[in-house]
């Protein structure tokens, strides 16, 4: 029994551990790829939304509104890579004069371990991952005064 | 004492010896007047004797009988020439000649028998009146007349026919009553004095005292002639030819005693009472009987209650004066040297006409265009100098007429003193005055000849009176028929007639004329009024040297610089615009000149990549020609080397007519954005034209209707700028602007502007720009100081920390109402999202929203 129990033991141990291990390289990388899509998307949208024609006339950086809003999805859709788990992105604000915008984006993604763990403790625990990234990006003027 | 006595029956013979009488007379007469040639007899012809002893015995009828002295004569008054006495013309030899001729008969009563052969009866005449030759006796012989025989009528106690105690024929000095009676036999004459001897001068106005003189044989008796009788007055010559004795000569005196106061001629004595004249008293003589040879005089006789009573006129003694034949000359002495002669000079003023051009004008135009010649034409008016002479000519009349009216009431003096003179002449002629008579004839004479000169001087002042007012009247219809003249103008160019016109001036009357004509180049424009330099009315002008008047013209110049003026220079530009030669400034230039310049506010002399930029483009413009229709800049345009989006402006070369400048770029018309000053002297201000500009594509519109306008996008107002590209690189844009075609002579400014392009306003690669795009977090935003653009706005970002710092714990129960937007993404979802960027090439457009194309649920 005992080898055999201890092999056993040891196969669940080895098998434990590479589901976790499997599980919690999964997340980092749905991570990463949440907070570098956040951070691309903010800060491209940021780009986008500039009002050219204010920039032309007022000659002071200002941002449209609608163009950020969409562009931050369309610039987060196209940079995420990660085509697993669900994503949550939240611009939380954004003002058009002084330019900023910030965003968070959660992900939330279903893991192996958490299934595991969730049949061995019987327990109806979530069996999903969340990761979160944000960013808050502006303009700002050089020049201290206009 | 009565010598006359009737005879019986002698009635009936009487009266055929009067008839027979009668008819001798008349033949005589008719014979008289004929122009037969008295061979046998002349006035002239006048013994020596006669001559040289005339004078030597006084006789009257007052001498006795038996002196052979006493001179018994009458004068016919009317028995053979009506009134006395006539200028009788005749030829006795010496060609056909007026004599004073008169009748009568005389004798030397008791001297001696008178015979045809032995009586004759001379007149003599000595010159008491007259300016030459006083004192000048001439002696005529008088013709044997008719017959007539004084016999019976110095009868003594006639008893008929037949002399009663008739002397022997050679008994000589006997008394008829103391002696015996003697015959007097052709006892008539008729004598014949020639005027043209006694009045040679036709002038002269001369008197001759007449005595008769009787020659019996050489018996010689001289007595003055005195007429009883107011004889009637013979024209003659230039005046008339008198002959009387006085004023009044009809008195008688009676000389004789116990003469009969008869009560008709020859009344017998017999038939009448014993009445007698008073010897010695003075009857005044009413008729004559003048039909035997001896007249009987009917007196007015006081004794007799002034009845008319006869008597012989050998009884009676003339009381007149002594007969003067007077020649009286109407001659009015021809003015002499103390009358003016008229001094008529030629007319004082002649008519004047000068055509003048006063002015004309040369307008600049193309070449080969029509241009517009303004030539001012007058005639210049003379009125003040014809006003002066014509005044001058009046006072010349005036003056004259005042003084021929003084002579002419001078000259009415004259004739009263020339009246009064010839009365006072008269007066002392009648008188026997002879030297007053003669002082009074040589007044006369002064003074005829004094009214004469005044008549000559009163013609003179009337001759130059009618002079000058001819000489008024000449102007009067000079000024008549010049008071329009017709004439042309020429207009020449390089002595080619470019066009001429008619004018009519009156005087001072100025016309202006417009030639229209083709300009072929810059030269002399002339106009040339009366060009055939033709007279009008026979007068030339005054002058000719105002006739042509010139003036330069130009061709435009179409000035242009050779280079556009740089920066903070002024581009200038200046022509002809008219010039005009007048009479009264000389020649005159009128020029326009325009003035450009490009002001850049300095702000914008440095520009960012996608920025605009203002200028303006000031022009000056001056037309110093108040009539030109030179207008200043209509128009300026920029070119500009690049667009930005939606500039509808194209790319274009601009070249000079005149030189090498080239402009190339995107041509830019700009707009005027203020004027002020007048057509004269206009300022501008130009700017480029307004832009609209979306807010957040910063596309630039010139109109919000473009085709390409988003309708989603903001507008802001662009202001008058140029806007730069995003894209400029760094460097100097250098864009001109042309002011073309300015004024008259269609002149060409031209101003460079310069912006140096540095940077941009975010995301230089050099970092040169003014936004930067970070990241920030709520706890310290802004580490190294706040830009201008968050400065009071931190807040906004420092707020943000609890979102920041804290999770939610389930992202799907996140509260939308805490965030702005919240966004649900499936794997799915963020595929559509993909393909939707993709079909859009990755671009946002306003208005073409994802999320109207894919739906995303917020959580």
């Amino acid at each position: 029994m005992s080898k055999l129990t201890l092999g056993a033991f040891f196969f669940l141990v080895l098998l434990f551990f590479a589901i976790f291990t499997s599980s919690f390289e999964y997340i980092s990388i749905a991570d990463s790829d949440n907070e570098t899509s956040v951070e691309n998307a903010t800060r491209n949208a940021m780009t986008q939304a500039i009002n050219l024609g204010n920039a032309r006339v007022n000659e002071e950086i200002t941002i449209n509104e609608d163009i950020a809003v969409e562009a931050i999805v369309r610039q987060y859709a196209d940079s995420s890579d990660f085509f697993e788990g669900e994503r949550y992105v939240n611009i939380y604000r954004i003002s058009e004069r002084a330019p900023m915008i910030a965003v968070d984006s959660y992900t939330v993604i279903n893991t192996p371990f958490n299934d595991m763990a969730s049949r061995i403790t019987k327990k109806q625990a979530p069996n999903e991952s969340i990761t979160r990234s944000r960013e808050i990006v502006i303009y700002e003027s050089k020049a201290l005064t206009k | 004492m009565e010598v006359f006595k009737k005879k019986e029956g002698l009635g009936v013979k009487r009266a055929v010896i009067s008839w027979l009488g009668l008819i001798v007379v008349l033949t005589s007469i008719f014979s008289l007047n004929t122009d037969e040639v008295y061979a046998a007899y002349s006035p002239n012809n006048v013994e020596s004797n006669v001559q040289s002893n005339w004078s030597s015995k006084f006789g009257n009828k007052l001498q006795e009988q038996r002196t052979g002295q006493k001179l018994v004569y009458d004068v016919y008054h009317n028995k053979f020439t009506r009134g006395g006495f006539s200028i009788a013309s005749r030829n006795f030899g010496n060609g056909q000649q007026g004599y004073a001729n008169f009748q009568g008969w005389a004798v030397l009563q008791g001297y001696k028998r008178h015979t045809s052969s032995n009586n004759a009866t001379y007149i003599v005449a000595r010159k008491v009146i007259g300016t030459s030759g006083l004192g000048t006796v001439k002696i005529y012989r008088a013709d044997s007349y008719g017959n007539l025989s004084a016999s019976e009528d110095l009868e003594y106690n006639n008893l008929g026919s037949g002399i009663y105690n008739e002397c022997p024929a050679d008994a000589v000095k006997k008394d008829n009553q103391l002696d015996c009676n003697m015959r007097y036999d052709d006892v008539g004459f008729n004598a014949y004095l020639p005027v043209n001897e006694l009045f040679p001068n036709p002038n002269e106005s001369a008197s001759w005292v007449l005595f008769l003189v009787k020659r019996v044989d050489n018996q010689i008796v001289w007595t003055p002639l005195i007429l009883p009788f107011q004889f009637d007055n013979s024209q003659y010559s230039k005046g008339y030819i008198s002959l009387d004795s006085g004023i009044d000569p009809s008195w008688l005196k009676m000389i004789a005693d116990s003469v009969i106061r008869r009560l008709y001629p020859r009344q017998p004595v017999d038939t009448i009472a014993t009445k007698y004249f008073t010897p010695y008293q003075l009857y005044r003589s009413l008729t004559v009987d003048e039909s035997e040879t001896a007249i009987w005089y009917g007196v007015q006789t006081p004794e007799d209650g002034n009845e008319t009573r006869w008597g012989n006129t050998a009884y009676f003694d003339f009381t007149g004066k002594q007969a003067l034949l007077s020649y009286r000359s109407n001659y009015r002495p021809p003015a002499n040297s103390s009358c003016p002669a008229p001094v008529l000079p030629a007319d004082r003023y002649s008519y004047q006409v000068d055509l003048e051009v006063t002015r004309i004008d040369g307008k600049t135009v193309d070449k080969g265009a029509q241009t517009q010649t303004k030539v001012d034409v007058r005639r210049n008016s003379f009125t003040n100098e014809r006003q002066k002479a014509r005044q001058a000519i009046q006072n010349d009349i005036n003056t004259r007429s005042t003084k021929k009216n003084t002579l002419i009431s001078q000259l009415a003096t004259m004739r009263n003193q020339e009246t009064q003179i010839t009365k006072d002449l008269e007066n002392a002629q009648n008188n026997h005055d002879f030297e007053s008579a003669n002082t009074l004839l040589n007044a006369l004479t002064a003074k005829r000849q004094e009214i004469a000169n005044t008549e000559c001087h009163i013609n003179t002042l009337q001759t130059e009176i009618d002079h000058y007012q001819r000489e008024l009247d000449r102007l009067s219809s000079l000024e008549g028929v010049n008071s329009d003249l017709s004439t042309t103008v020429n207009l020449k160019f390089g002595n080619k007639v470019k066009g001429t016109q008619s004018v009519v001036l009156s005087e001072g009357q100025s016309q202006s004329l417009t030639f229209d004509w083709i300009l072929t180049d810059s030269g002399n424009v002339e106009a040339d009024i009366n060009p055939n330099r033709t007279p009008f009315h026979n007068k030339s002008e005054v002058t000719f040297s105002n006739n042509v008047r010139a003036t330069p013209i130009y061709v435009n110049s179409k000035y242009t610089p050779n280079a556009c003026a740089r920066p903070g220079e002024s581009s200038s530009a200046e022509g002809i615009v008219r010039t005009v030669n007048s009479k009264e400034s000389g020649q005159q230039i009128f020029r326009e000149y325009v003035t450009t310049d490009l002001i850049i506010p300095d702000e914008h002399l440095k520009r960012r990549a996608g920025f605009g930029f203002d200028y303006t483009i000031l022009t000056h413009y001056i037309n110093q020609d108040s009539v030109s229709n030179g207008q200043g800049p209509s128009k300026v345009v920029s070119y500009m080397p690049d667009l930005v989006n939606y500039m509808p402006y194209t790319k274009k070369t601009w070249s000079s007519t005149t030189n090498n400048l080239k402009l190339t770029g995107y041509e830019v018309p700009i707009e005027t954005t203020s004027t002020s000053g007048n057509t004269k002297d206009s300022w501008k201000t130009w700017k480029q034209p307004q832009k609209y500009v979306e807010e957040f594509s910063g596309n630039v519109f010139t109109s919000l209707s473009h085709p390409k306008r988003n309708s989603n996008e903001t507008i802001l107002d662009g202001g008058r700028k140029w806007y730069l590209s995003f894209e400029q690189p760094d460097g100097d844009y250098i864009f001109n602007s042309l002011v073309p075609n300015v004024g008259v002579n269609k002149m060409n400014t031209c101003v460079q502007g310069v912006i140096d392009v540095e940077g941009s306003i975010v995301g230089d690669p050099n970092g040169n720009d003014d936004f930067i795009k970070r990241s920030v977090s709520p706890e310290n935003p802004f580490p190294q100081g706040t830009g201008w653009n968050w400065l009071n706005q931190t807040t906004k970002i420092t707020s943000l920390a609890d979102w920041y710092n804290n999770w939610i714990s389930d992202p799907k129960q996140v509260s939308v109402n805490n965030y702005f937007k919240t966004f649900y993404l499936s794997p799915e979802k963020l595929e559509e999202i993909r393909q939707f960027s993709k079909e859009r090439d990755y671009k946002i457009i306003l208005g073409d929203s994802l999320f109207k194309s894919v739906q995303i649920p917020s959580k």
